[in-house]
């Protein structure tokens, strides 16, 4: 199995696909309600309604020890068929029972006639297109299909290039992601101290219904986060304005937009970390409560405060964020008499409030528990220095400039208060990310905030550019050929920006060697679950948690005897039960080394590698014990960096026992 | 009015003579038609036989054919109200016992398949589908075939056993025959869209591994052919030929292990798909042979598709939903993590099998009595029932009510003593197997604590399963069905959180209470029959 070869990539693919597109697109329709007139802000909706309802019941479910494929699937089915058991359904039931016994008789009356049958599927395939809803293509602009479809195209490409290309995570933060992902699906929940889970339920929950190793899960997940990021940007823009160019550009400048806008988070674009699970939410959120704010509205509202409080379940930083938005939100509203409700801004000051509650509410309860904060998140958080004014570069004066632009055309176009509160509220939002970005850093001296408000401020001019694309063009909306030239001009801005930022795939640091990760998966789908033990350094324990055994190369070295029955710990006289008879030892040729550029190397020079070195001395001298004592054991892969052994230990009574093929 | 009277006061030796036709006319219509609506229908039965006016009025002096059936009516009517109760025939007690013995020989019988099995696994270490050492990855592929075939073809069972014995008991055999082979063949047809089902469902979650799901497959769809083709045998009254070819089957399997050498797993397959073809061939068989001696003469047609769908419908959906219950618990068990090891979403766990299967045989005992006291509590409804005026409907119920409390304790008290007596049976085994092999037979707490615990759910089971026979009695599937499925509902829920909550074997708690569920909404159906009994009699009529 070649972890890159087209093959196993479709096939992992093709298993992800399943289950994202069940879990976030069709089972919703069945227990959740989107009745905007838009099919895509529908199709918005129920995703973050959908994603925040898995989280509360992620949470419920493991702190119940319930969290399994079976309990979710009966929730879900109890929730999607709900109009058939809540009170006073009697008729509902009767009704679709009566539909179904017509239906099913009339099935053997008529027998399975062809035309029979063609009419059913016909009406099925209607049903069915009517059920999901699809965006309609037909009636949409082709050159701005095409553009969108490019742009959000070459957003996946460099972003999955590396997933489909390397199986370790990408960057520091994988191996851990990796690691919690594995805890919630073992139902442990705040297993390495308190963060919030929100994004690790959701990967969680995606990788029991994909059915494929987490790792995949892991991998994928990421870079799709930065493209459903840019997918947001053109819902938010083109549903704002009206213009759905503008939606390109914010797309496009997220989503291509490369270093240059993103600066050094364009590399966590290919990486699965919470910070971008919850961007996907922020921007649709505010929006969802825009429009709340502007015409009221359920279905505004709760999508709102489903996409609001995934923030909040994610990550504490964008939340904040949101909120601030939110903030600006309701002072754009009071701004804009024509649509303004104090009611509406009070029930929004309470859905604020009521999402910072119900997102709080998992981490309080674990501090009641006697859990503990994760130590390098609460260190990162509270951790302080002396900050100075950032300097500003070329983007943050696009981005300023073009939230000046905003501010220009809404006085210029004065009149026109068509997109008056959003106007406000991209100037408000714009100004108030800028100084979150330049002053409050400074004012506070956060090293978490000078670090990462940065991407925050970056979003937001992602997010003014493309509004002032709008402002820009709404003064020649009556001009003559004015649509198929902005077509063209975007056209044209996308391919320059793409020239000018060297958009590429992109490519990340690693914390081990390719081969090890592709290895472990050969590993995995060779044997059964938990039916073998890996021996190879604190990189492999996330890997192989829940999947297999692991054990530190120390540990073999140091408690194991190599001359006993394989593997005996010392004074021992049999060999250690505990371990399972497929056993592989990973030796490291070469100590992987994370590149010297990077801040984290200098750290882990001292510490980690320095160990490594030490240990596989260590490991090579056993293992030369081991082959004086039993013979050369079978290499199970080699290389120019690790050497994998293969260690079996046969059981007498098996001649004895039927077994698959496998054992 | 038709009167026999003379001048001198005697009839006649003609009016006589018509006195007689005019009582076989009576007969006869009667025999037509045992209550008519009204004169009009007589008048209609009588031309139908032949009657007119002229001929009415030379043979009866009557004006014409109405006039003839007014009289008709009028001695019919006569003749019901009139018409003294029968007495009911007294059952013996030689004769009770005897059809007591009967049932129990019957139920064994039945139980002879499954006792062969067990000896075959004590002293040949295998059976027909089992061996004793089959690797947890085969007993789990082995197990999950089986509950899937039982729940997959628990339906069509059920079905081929209802319009089989209701063509089987009048008589008609080709439309037995032709019943149950259609519901083979969609048996078989299910049988392969589920595997298809199944298959794709494997394919996307990656449950099992492609040689582990093949296992599953292949028992699956014999196993299938093997329930279905006991059925026919069941319902054609042919266990021991059925109990013949599990022994054949052994034998086979035998030969091909021990003699040939082969793979145990093989020589199974092979013996499984030889006893399947032998057994649907047998029924093909005795179809024939039970048709050579069914009367001849008007073929009646078969009823519509649709129809014979609709009326074994409530059966079919029982027969899903007993076998769905019966392994619901299984399914929780085994699918319960294991923080050591846990490869599969399913995993095989032989203790509480075991002790599930050893408290299954005390079910055997309560079942035959079930049978023997509904059996006995029909037959006296049957022959009571007319024995009562329309306004004593009330006292009839409450007769019958009181009867069937009494069931409800001989019952209850049959199955605490062949759940005590069965616990002993199994102790005792187990030392002798001790003294035997040197092991135990139940080798773990977990089995005897799941022993236990079934045994005392299967006594439940037990109330709920006379109330489910006695309902199917008076054509009240639905109200069987109401119970079963809450039960089942409860027996999943309850064995779901229980086995993630506390340990896998506390599983058998959810049939515990799905078992209460059962016994007590069945029980309260069959309240609310016996306080309305005439009612259903009369929609049974």
């Amino acid at each position: 199995m070649d972890y890159s070869s087209f093959s196993n990539q479709l096939y992992a693919m093709l298993h992800y696909g399943f289950a994202f597109v069940l879990l976030m697109i069709v089972w919703p329709r069945f227990f959740l309600r989107a009745d905007s007139e838009d099919p895509l802000e529908n199709v918005v909706a129920l995703f973050a309604k959908a994603v925040c309802i898995y989280i509360i019941l992620g949470y419920v479910l493991v702190v119940l020890q319930l969290y399994e494929v079976i309990s979710v699937s009966i929730i879900l089915i109890l929730m999607s068929t709900r109009r058939f058991w809540r009170k006073g359904s009697a008729m509902v039931r009767s009704d679709s029972a009566t539909a179904f016994y017509v239906w099913f008789y009339h099935l053997l009356e008529v027998g399975f006639r062809l035309k029979t049958k063609w009419l059913e599927a016909r009406g099925k395939l209607t049903m069915t297109y009517k059920q999901v809803n699809l965006y309609k293509f037909q009636k949409s602009d082709p050159l701005l299909m095409l553009l969108l479809a490019g742009v959000l195209g070459a957003a996946a490409y460099v972003r999955f290039y590396d997933a489909v290309h390397n199986a370790a995570p990408a960057l520091s933060d994988g191996s851990v992601t990796l690691a919690w992902m594995k805890f919630i699906n073992n139902r442990l929940m705040f297993e390495e101290g308190i963060y919030p889970r929100g994004f690790h339920i959701t990967l969680s929950l995606l990788s029991k219904f994909a059915a494929i190793d987490p790792l995949y899960i892991l991998k994928y997940t990421g870079p799709l986060n930065g493209v459903l990021t840019s997918a947001a940007y053109y819902f938010v823009l083109s549903r704002l304005t009206g213009n759905k160019m503008a939606g390109v550009a914010g797309a496009a400048l997220f989503g291509l937009g490369g270093s240059f806008f993103l600066g050094g988070d364009w590399e966590r674009q290919a990486a699965t970390n919470s910070q971008e699970f919850a961007y996907v939410f922020a921007f649709p959120a505010l929006y969802f409560f825009l429009r709340y704010l502007e015409k009221g509205g359920r279905h505004s509202f709760w999508a709102g405060f489903a996409a609001v409080s995934i923030t909040g379940f994610a990550h504490t930083l964008v939340f904040a964020f949101v909120g601030m938005g939110l903030a600006v939100a309701m002072i754009a509203s009071v701004m804009t008499p024509a649509g303004r409700s104090w009611q509406r801004i009070l029930i929004v000051c309470a859905a604020g409030i009521a999402s910072v509650v119900l997102t709080y509410a998992p981490i309080q309860i674990a501090t009641w528990a006697g859990i503990q904060y994760n130590d390098s998140a609460i260190q990162y958080l509270i951790s302080t220095t002396e900050v100075t004014f950032s300097p500003l570069l070329t983007r943050d004066y696009i981005g300023l400039g073009a939230i000046a632009l905003i501010a220009l055309s809404t006085f210029i176009g004065w009149r026109d208060k068509k997109n008056r509160i959003s106007e406000w509220f991209m100037v408000g939002m714009g100004a108030a990310s800028f100084l979150l970005y330049y002053l409050v850093p400074v004012l506070t001296e956060s090293i978490m905030l000078a670090s990462r408000t940065g991407s925050l401020w970056a979003l937001t001019i992602c997010l003014c550019i493309g509004y002032s694309w709008w402002s820009i063009w709404r003064f020649a909306s009556r001009l003559k050929w004015i649509s198929l030239t902005e077509s063209i001009a975007a056209g044209v801005a996308v391919i320059v920006l793409a020239g000018y930022v060297g958009l590429s795939p992109i490519g990340t640091y690693k914390m081990d060697w390719d081969s090890v990760f592709r290895q472990y998966l050969r590993i995995s789908s060779m044997y059964p679950e938990l039916a073998w033990t890996i021996f190879s350094q604190e990189e492999g324990y996330s890997l192989i948690y829940g999947e297999g055994w692991h054990e530190y190369i120390s540990t073999l070295v140091n408690e194991y005897d190599p001359t006993g029955t394989p593997i005996t710990g010392k004074g021992q006289d049999e060999y250690d039960p505990n371990v399972t008879k497929h056993m592989f030892v990973f030796e490291e040729k070469q100590v992987f080394r994370v590149p010297k550029t990077l801040d984290i190397y200098e750290n882990l020079e001292l510490g980690r590698y320095a160990k490594h070195e030490k240990e596989q001395k260590l490991l090579q001298e056993w293992m030369d014990i081991y082959i004086k004592a039993h013979g050369k054991p079978p290499i199970f892969y080699e290389d120019e960096h690790i050497r994998i052994w293969y260690l079996y230990r046969p059981e007498a009574e098996d001649k004895e026992w039927r077994r698959i093929g496998f054992n | 009015m038709i009167t026999v009277a003379t001048r001198n006061g005697n009839p006649s030796k003609t009016e006589l003579l018509r006195h007689e036709r005019f009582d076989q006319l009576v007969e006869d219509v009667m025999n037509k038609n045992m209550t008519p609506e009204d004169r009009s229908e007589i008048a209609a039965l009588l031309e139908s036989m032949g009657w007119n006016d002229i001929r009415a009025a030379e043979i009866f002096g009557v004006e014409n054919i109405f006039e003839l059936a007014s009289e008709i009516w009028d001695q019919i009517r006569q003749k019901v109200v009139t018409t003294a109760f029968t007495q009911n025939v007294q059952t013996g007690a030689v004769k009770m016992t005897f059809e007591l013995v009967k049932s129990f020989l019957r139920g064994l019988i039945f139980a002879l398949p499954m006792a062969i099995s067990v000896i075959s696994m004590l002293t040949l270490k295998f059976s027909l589908w089992s061996y004793q050492n089959l690797s947890v990855e085969l007993a789990t592929c082995i197990a999950i075939g089986t509950i899937l075939s039982f729940v997959v073809v628990g339906g069509y069972t059920q079905a081929i056993a209802r319009r089989g014995f209701f063509y089987i008991y009048q008589g008609y055999y080709k439309m037995a025959r032709k019943a149950t082979f259609l519901f083979i063949r969609f048996g078989y047809w299910t049988c392969l869209t589920v595997g298809v089902v199944i298959y794709l469902f494997n394919l996307i979650f990656n449950i099992f591994p492609p040689d582990m799901f093949m296992y599953i497959l292949i028992f699956f769809f014999f196993l299938n052919s093997i329930w279905l083709s006991v059925t026919v045998m069941y319902i054609l009254k042919r266990e021991l030929t059925f109990t013949g070819l599990i022994v054949a089957g052994i034998g086979v399997v035998y030969v091909l292990f021990k003699v040939f050498k082969m793979d145990i797993i093989v020589s199974q397959l092979i013996s499984i798909s030889l006893v399947s073809i032998a057994g649907m061939g047998l029924v093909i068989y005795y179809f024939r042979s039970a048709e050579k001696r069914e009367e001849k003469g008007i073929a009646p047609k078969m009823t519509r598709l649709s129809i014979t769908i609709y009326s074994i419908m409530p059966y079919f959906i029982y027969g899903f939903l007993y076998f769905t219950f019966l392994y619901i618990d299984r399914v929780n068990a085994w699918s319960a993590n294991n923080k050591d090891y846990m490869p599969y979403f399913i995993w095989f766990r032989g203790e509480y099998e075991l002790g599930l299967d050893f408290a299954l045989l005390a079910l055997m005992i309560p079942l035959g009595v079930c049978e023997v006291l509904v059996n006995k509590m029909m037959m006296n409804i049957e022959a009571s029932y007319k024995r009562y005026w329309g306004f004593e409907t009330d006292k009839m119920n409450a007769l019958f009510e009181k009867a069937y409390y009494r069931m409800i304790v001989i019952i209850t008290a049959t199955s605490i003593a062949s759940a005590v007596l069965i616990y002993f049976v199994i102790l005792w085994s187990d030392q002798a197997y001790v003294q035997s092999e040197g092991t135990h037979l139940i080798a773990s707490e977990e089995t005897e604590f799941v022993f236990i615990i079934a045994m005392a759910s299967y006594v439940i089971l037990a109330i709920g399963l006379l109330n489910a026979v006695i309902l199917f009695s008076l054509s009240q599937p639905n109200l069987v069905n109401r119970a079963i499925l809450p039960a089942l509902g409860v027996n999943f829920v309850v064995g779901f959180l229980l086995s993630r909550w506390v340990d896998y074997t506390y599983a058998v708690f959810g049939l515990m209470a799905g078992a209460v569920v059962f016994a007590i909404l069945s029980f309260k159906a069959m309240q609310s029959v016996f306080r309305r009994l005439d009612y259903y009699l009369y929609a049974i009529s």
